[in-house]
């Protein structure tokens, strides 16, 4: 029986979302983690969403809790890669199966979930990542953070030999081998390139989705200017150096 | 030859220094050898430079200038050094994640209701949706075992609001402001303790009606020793009160037979009496009333004694019993009439000295009344040790002994020191406004105070607005909700309304006027005059006794003095930026007032002020600077240190004070040494008041010391006591310390 609804979930997807733990890294997005996490409801009925509070000083927690997610509030700011670390522990401590990452900003659109959460159900990835360049979608972006991202894409093929679009989407599931590998283990500087070699390392199963990406809704980007330049030399230096023996948190 | 002693003592000093860091574990075990060696290093150097070691080594290794090579090797030292503190800060870094991420997993709150989520989306979704929507998400939920929300204990919850009101608190303070905030919260914290406590049933016990078996209050603090406590305290203060009483001859006291009159006028029904004939100075403040003979003479008592300190008191008159009826006039006679309603009663049963020593009796139990409630409320702030003490400073001897004699300036202090006391409690400590007995205590002192003297209405003013401030908007709001606290405004209302008419009507700041100064004295002089006299008002709030005849003696001065300097300064040193300001204003006030009033009132009615008119207001300063140090700003030690200071300073100037009080009444100051056997004696004998007194002050500070460190603050939050009732105070706790 696959009868499909208009989120394109069929009965067995929806039957898996209830394993699904959503984790929503936030700093500072308290006029967007409402609706971020409503629009996760509405899109995963069922999944289990937890905003990870990476030491706001706004009222990010509240907003996230009368949105009804469940709320991991962080005593300091750990940065995006310790605060995603933290909520696939929680998800790992809680028994589920799997978790996705969406950012806070409303950058990423949970309506395209189902397509992230596909792969690790059918059993043919073990992370999945939305990239903005397979097609669906035009994501216009700045030429020079283009070139950016296509360097890291040469180099995480160079150092993998996997062939990714999309190293820096920051939009991803994963599943329990996934899980397990980056609660133990979680590079915090630069997870979006880090955890996909390392995941490739580990020998898990990655792949990446086309998916549609919207322009944030508030904030800025935090790679931006001068700092998107340091930002690319210090994620080269980490790719090249770093990764033999990848600074684990676990 | 002198560069070889300096190095080398640099370097012992510098090898003495790591030694004691390490004994005192200032540094690692780890850490500390490599200090360690460094220091030898150099205490080696330097031991050698005469053997011109460094100069071979240098020559050795091919280095012309031989300190190069100390400079080399020191650049490399800590080269290393600084590397090794890198990598121990990324350890650490990785530490501190693990930490956070830990702290957060297991304070995470889960969502409100799972039927909140569901519900969003349902109403969220498009209706049109096909039939998975049929089947509620929620439905499937229980089978996943490890769901957070499932299987959680009632404590489990309430801990849970408790951290999620401590974030709201710390990101949207103006969201957490919406009525009924703590509902959440509260309902299941007060319902486990109801639970716990017997079985009380009655969850509607919270923010509406105050229910009928146990208050707030009693839940908050469940101390079963409380009643106990403030009696004892009670006993103590009255006795005190009562040992200054008997040892101060009958009127001897400023304007003790006007206020006697007063008393024994308005208890017969004369509450106010017609104004007395102008003088030739102008229109007379006195007011003649109708009372017994026997108070008439009471005026002729102090005459012989009253201002010279050199003549016992045994030449005073005794007052005969006489029931016929005179006109008398007094200074008293238009103050308000609730003093003297309560004290003049024994003058209807005894209108004799008799009468006169029960009188004093009555004033005293009041105004011990008021202390011993000062008293219990400051015990019962347990994250403010000091209160104690600043409550007991407030209560200087003059206190006492006004208290002990016929005039309302006794209880207006007291009563000013009680509602300073509670009112403190109730405001600025983190104990829930609801609690009915410190409502009870603030609501009668401030509706007693306000009747009590000419300037209370001032005092009170005064006294409120700074404890507004300190209590901040939120506490006012939450006081505002409380129905016993909106019926205790009420009263006080009406005892205010009440003043004011009175004060309209019978105006009670008339005062006589003392010896003027000369007509032609500039306005400079009069202040500096005042400013002058601003030391003996401060004298004179810690004891002036007698007709200010009896001066305190420099160890009674200087050592209570010292008491509100070091309260003053701890709370100066730890207070708050708020209570740093109004104990400032409290000073400035405390000194300043007296000197513009004297100085402006000096041409029409002389330079009159006394220092016990200020100690309502002046209570303050220790009460206020004492509460302002919170739990944990002072070492255990400290407290310790304050428990032994404080009554040692306290025993020696009451002692001091007393006896050489004792002594001016009974042989005169220029008498022998001893005040015993002098031509007056106190009833049932001058040593027997005189022991009395030792063993009551002795008692006091002793049970002082016992309430202060009876309920140690280290037990306030233990593991095991990790009650609902803990937990609530912990969250009333953030709360305040977020809207500081």
């Amino acid at each position: 029986m696959v009868a499909m609804n208009a989120l394109g979930l069929d009965a067995t997807t929806l039957q898996q979302v209830r394993q699904l733990c959503i984790v929503v890294p936030a700093f500072n997005e308290g006029r967007s983690v409402f609706d971020v996490v409503k629009t996760a409801y509405k899109s995963m009925p069922g999944a289990h969403v937890v905003v990870v509070n990476d030491g706001s000083t706004d009222d990010t927690a509240i907003q996230a809790y009368l949105a009804g997610a469940a709320v991991v509030s962080l005593p300091i700011n750990l940065g995006i890669g310790g605060a995603v670390q933290t909520g696939y522990q929680y998800a790992l401590r809680h028994g589920f199966e799997f978790a996705m990452q969406i950012d806070g900003d409303g950058q990423h659109d949970p309506t395209e979930a189902a397509r992230l959460l596909k792969p690790l159900i059918d059993g043919t990835a073990d992370v999945t990542v939305g990239s903005r360049w397979l097609g669906r979608g035009a994501f216009e972006s700045p030429s020079g953070r283009r070139f950016g991202m296509r360097v890291l894409a040469v180099l995480v093929r160079w150092k993998t030999g996997g062939s990714f679009t999309d190293t820096t989407s920051g939009f991803r599931a994963v599943g329990r081998r996934g899980l397990e590998l980056f609660t133990e283990s979680y590079p915090t500087d630069f997870p979006e390139v880090g955890t996909i070699v390392l995941a490739y390392r580990s020998g898990l199963r990655i792949e990446e989705v086309p998916v549609q990406m919207e322009k944030r809704q508030y904030g800025r980007s935090s790679i931006s200017g001068l700092r998107s330049a340091y930002y690319m030399i210090r994620v080269i230096v980490d790719l090249l150096i770093g990764s033999a023996d990848h600074r684990s948190v676990g | 030859m002198r560069l070889f002693g300096l190095s080398l003592v640099v370097s012992i000093a510098f090898l003495a220094l790591s030694v004691r860091a390490m004994r005192r574990h200032r540094l690692s075990e780890h850490t500390g050898m490599l200090w360690l060696g460094v220091s030898l290093a150099m205490v080696f150097l330097s031991a050698t430079l005469p053997f011109h070691l460094l100069d071979r080594a240098a020559r050795f290794v091919g280095i012309a200038y031989p300190p190069d090579l100390i400079l080399l090797i020191a650049v490399l030292f800590l080269f290393a050094f600084t590397f090794q503190l890198s990598m121990g800060q990324a350890q650490l870094n990785e530490k501190n994640t693990k930490l956070a991420q830990e702290i957060g997993i297991l304070t995470a709150t889960t969502p409100q209701s799972p039927e909140t989520s569901s519900s969003a989306a349902d109403e969220d979704a498009d209706t049109a949706e096909p039939e998975w929507l049929a089947e509620p998400p929620r439905t499937t939920e229980p089978e996943r075992t490890t769901e957070p929300q499932r299987e959680r204990a009632p404590a489990e919850d309430v801990v849970v609001a408790a951290l999620v009101t401590a974030t709201e608190e710390a990101v949207a303070p103006e969201a957490s402001q919406r009525p009924g905030r703590w509902s959440h919260v509260r309902f299941p914290a007060l319902g486990l303790m109801l639970f716990r406590r017997g079985g009380h049933a009655g969850s509607r016990s919270v923010l509406g009606e105050p229910p009928d078996v146990a208050s707030p209050a009693t839940i908050a603090y469940p101390e079963p020793g409380r009643r106990l406590r403030w009696m004892a305290s009670f006993a103590l203060l009255f006795l005190l009160i009562e040992a200054w009483s008997l040892s101060t001859p009958l009127m001897a006291s400023p304007d003790e037979p006007a206020h006697t009159v007063k008393a024994a006028a308005v208890v017969r029904g004369e509450f106010f009496g017609t104004p007395a004939r102008p003088t030739r100075l102008g229109p007379s403040s006195q007011i003649t009333v109708r009372v017994p003979h026997v108070f008439a003479t009471l005026a002729a008592i102090p005459t012989c004694f009253g201002t010279h300190p050199t003549v016992p008191a045994s030449c005073a008159p005794t007052p005969g019993p006489s029931t016929r009826e005179v006109k008398v006039a007094t200074a008293a006679g238009r103050y308000e009439p609730l003093y003297y309603a309560i004290v003049g009663l024994p003058s209807l049963a005894f209108p004799s000295s008799t009468g006169i020593w029960l009188m004093r009796l009555v004033s005293g139990l009041l105004s011990a009344l008021f202390l011993a409630s000062a008293l219990e409320s400051a015990a019962a702030c347990k994250r403010r040790r000091l209160l104690v003490w600043g409550v007991a400073v407030a209560a200087t001897p003059m206190v006492m002994f006004m208290a002990g004699t016929i005039n309302p300036n006794g209880l207006e202090a007291s009563s000013a020191i009680c509602l300073w006391a509670s009112g403190f409690a109730l405001l600025s400590d983190h104990a829930v406004v609801s609690d009915r007995r410190l409502l009870a205590r603030v609501g009668i002192s401030a509706s007693v105070l306000v009747q009590v003297r000419g300037l209370s209405p001032l005092w009170l003013l005064l006294i409120a607005l700074a404890l507004v401030v300190l209590a901040g908007k939120n506490k006012i709001i939450e006081l505002s909700r409380d129905r016993v606290a909106r019926l205790w405004i009420a009263v006080l209302a009406a005892s205010c309304a009440f003043t004011v008419w009175w004060q309209i009507r019978y105006d009670p700041l008339a005062l006589s006027p003392g010896p003027l100064p000369p007509k032609h004295v500039p306005v400079s002089s009069l202040i500096s005059t005042s400013f002058g006299l601003s030391d003996a008002f401060i004298r004179e709030m810690i004891g002036v006794l007698g007709w200010l005849d009896v001066s305190a003696p420099a160890v009674t001065y200087y050592g209570w003095i010292a008491m509100v300097f070091m309260l003053l300064g701890l709370g100066l040193l730890f207070g708050r930026r708020l209570f740093v300001g109004v104990l400032v204003c409290l000073v400035v006030l405390t000194v300043a007032l007296p000197i513009v009033f004297d100085a402006a009132n000096a041409r029409n009615l002389g330079f009159v002020w006394q220092g016990r008119y200020m100690l309502p207001l002046a209570a303050g300063i220790p009460i206020v600077a004492a509460g302002a140090v919170a739990k944990g700003y002072l070492s255990d030690r400290t407290h310790r240190r304050a428990a032994v200071i404080f009554p040692a300073i306290l025993v020696v100037s009451e002692l001091a004070l007393f006896f050489d009080a004792l002594r001016r009444y009974t042989v005169g100051l220029a008498g022998p040494l001893s005040p015993f056997g002098g031509r007056w004696h106190p009833p049932f004998g001058t040593v027997a008041v005189s022991l009395a007194f030792v063993v009551v002050v002795v008692a006091y500070a002793a049970w002082l010391r016992h309430i202060v460190g009876r309920y140690p603050l280290a037990d306030w939050w233990t593991p095991a006591d990790a009650s609902a009732g803990s937990i609530e105070r912990a969250m009333v706790d953030e709360n305040a310390m977020n809207v500081d």
